[in-house]
């Protein structure tokens, strides 16, 4: 019995180990504990990425982007990297999601919530989105609130390159495959948008 | 795609430094007017990356490794050959090749099917190349009993004139039968040459029906192929009158025109329905102008094989031995030149009738046949310069009709002149 825990645990080690695709080719081979250890190391970055990307509901974009996985597993050829296809799946979603509640008529997210002295409903949900804990210090909360506020309030390409690069990881070419768009053109969006993120927490500089 | 604006390749420097000094460069690795920035946003990094990633709900975790179980038996399930092949076969692309191949087989069959079923084609390769069709028949009679090889010796022009050997009154009775009720493809063909003498096929050409009557006749389903095969076969021995009379089967020919009748019928094409009447009536004349020309060299080879026999009977031996077989066929040569004298004097009224030009050239011929075997020369003579002046006038009508018209007005200048 200890036998079979011990091989069960080593393999699953030895899985641990591998790189992205090749967990995948494992997972399309019939190993779908292959899948569980890449949603362990990409759900709470696709869930970030959602969330500054404005989903209203970034759980129900990680569960169908890695649903879309599943099912498309044999159609990966391994010609990008997964994190790539991954957060592409992910970026289309966040885009189709926005497309439906741009008909919504919902408040502004630039509007004050409540009197005019409380916070934005941008404000509240990137509070919400980031989920602040209680047990931060305080001065980790300040800058954590300021960097959802300021991260919220940039432009869309240059929150998108700045989120894929600094919470998702993906190197520059990368996003500029992700973003169907030249790799110059992304770092400049990064550089923009490090200039407005650099003014709005120059506070906690 | 590449771009060449200075700020953006400014940028693109500048991210380029931020990357390495993030990554762990020093900081006098980085360009001296972007120094301190860099070092600002290097701080901001950490203090991000400090920061909590955000937490997903367990139940998405168990919905997404469920559906992945799931796709995973179905991934190391093996799928057999059949259901490969299957989802192979019915994606679009082989779908639709298929359905172009098959549409394609389908319009080259029908394709071939309308050449092969077209009246022109078949029709003149059965004209050329079959024998021409003869319109006689008659039913089935046994043929008389091979004289003994001595008496054939001594009296070779038994043998052709045997199918005249039969008594007139039954071969008027066969003529008459010949465009009876007696169906054409129902008499035996093995029954024909033995029983079918020259004068009876003249006389049963006499007796042809209009042209109405004889398309009926063509109408007729053609013969079996064994009928056909078996008559080559019984008549490979004998002499070439008959081989010739054999061969001009009237199943086979006419067998093709009905059915090239009945496609142009089932085509309900009018023009082309009018073609094969006209091509129809040539077969037939033609037929008949064959038929003539062989009666004429099967009656002119048996006058020869009659006075080749009268030349060597005649000195050596007086007094034959009589016998049945001699005795026999005597009276029936008697008898048969008795009837080919009515029958010449019978085609000469027919020919006098006659206005076709055509039907009249196959009489006079036929009648030139018959009366050269009666032995008269008179009426032969004037059959061949008749047939001369036919064929003349079928080959040249104005000329003929301009000298015609000449005769009586050099008769007149003739007596004119001698008057004077």
């Amino acid at each position: 019995m200890w036998l079979l825990q011990m091989a069960t645990l080593l393999a699953v080690m030895a899985l641990e180990a591998m790189d992205d695709e090749a967990l995948m080719e494992r997972f399309a081979a019939g190993d779908s504990r292959a899948l569980g250890i890449l949603y362990d190391r990409h759900n709470r970055a696709l869930k970030a990425f959602a969330i500054q990307q404005g989903a209203a509901r970034p759980d129900d974009v990680v569960q169908d982007a890695f649903l879309r996985v599943v099912r498309n597993a044999t159609g990966f050829k391994g010609q990008s990297k997964f994190r790539t296809w991954l957060f592409t799946i992910g970026r289309n979603l966040c885009v189709d999601a926005s497309r439906r509640d741009r008909f919504r008529n919902g408040p502004s997210l630039d509007a004050p919530m409540g009197s005019d002295e409380g916070p934005t409903l941008g404000e509240r949900i990137a509070s919400d989105a980031v989920g602040l804990d209680a047990s931060r210090n305080t001065a980790d909360a300040q800058f954590s609130r300021s960097y959802d506020v300021a991260l919220a309030n940039l432009p869309t390409e240059q929150r998108e390159v700045f989120t894929l690069r600094e919470i998702s990881g993906l190197s520059f070419a990368e996003i500029a495959e992700a973003t169907q768009t030249n790799e110059n053109t992304v770092k400049s969006r990064m550089r923009y948008a490090l200039k407005a993120l650099r003014e709005a927490l120059a506070d906690f500089a | 795609m590449a771009t060449n604006d200075p700020t953006t390749l400014d940028d693109a420097a500048f991210v380029d430094a931020y990357e390495r000094r993030i990554a762990g460069g020093l900081p006098g690795d980085v360009p001296v007017q972007w120094r301190d920035e860099i070092e600002a946003m290097a701080r901001m990094h950490q203090r991000i990356a400090a920061l909590p990633m955000p937490e997903v709900s367990p139940a998405v975790r168990s919905v997404v490794l469920t559906a992945a179980a799931q796709a995973a038996a179905d991934h190391a399930q093996p799928q057999s050959v059949f259901a490969r092949l299957a989802d192979w076969l019915f994606r679009p692309g082989p779908v639709l090749a298929m359905a172009s191949a098959a549409a394609l087989l389908i319009a080259v069959s029908a394709r071939q099917d309308k050449d092969t079923t077209a009246p022109t084609g078949a029709e003149a390769v059965a004209v050329a190349d079959r024998p021409p069709p003869v319109l006689t028949a008659e039913p089935y009679v046994a043929p008389p009993p091979a004289p003994p090889a001595a008496v054939a010796a001594t009296a070779p022009a038994a043998a052709p004139m045997a199918g005249a050997a039969a008594p007139a009154p039954d071969r008027a009775e066969a003529g008459q039968v010949a465009f009876g009720d007696e169906p054409l493809h129902n008499a035996p063909i093995e029954a024909k040459p033995a029983s079918l003498g020259p004068a009876q096929v003249a006389e049963t050409k006499l007796q042809r029906a209009p042209k109405a009557e004889a398309e009926q006749q063509f109408a007729q389903p053609p013969p079996k192929q064994a009928q056909v095969a078996n008559a080559d076969k019984g008549y490979a021995g004998k002499d070439d009158a008959v081989r010739d009379e054999a061969a001009q089967v009237p199943g086979a020919a006419m067998g093709m025109v009905a059915n090239n009748k009945a496609a142009a019928a089932d085509k309900n094409q009018a023009p082309q329905e009018e073609a094969e009447q006209a091509r129809r009536n040539q077969a037939l004349d033609n037929a008949v102008l064959r038929k003539a020309e062989d009666i004429q060299r099967g009656a002119y080879g048996n006058q020869q094989a009659e006075n080749r026999a009268a030349a060597s009977s005649a000195p050596s031996t007086p007094a034959p031995v009589q016998n049945r077989a001699e005795n026999a066929p005597a009276a029936q040569a008697e008898s048969a030149a008795n009837s080919a004298v009515a029958e010449v004097a019978r085609l000469r009224a027919e020919v006098e009738k006659t206005s076709d030009a055509t039907k009249k050239l196959a009489l006079l011929k036929i009648l030139q046949g018959v009366a050269i075997k009666a032995g008269d020369a008179k009426t032969a003579g004037w059959a061949k310069a008749q047939v001369a002046a036919v064929e003349a006038e079928r080959v040249a009508p104005g000329k003929v009709q301009r000298a015609k018209a000449a005769e009586p007005v050099k008769a007149k200048a003739s007596g004119a002149s001698s008057v004077e």
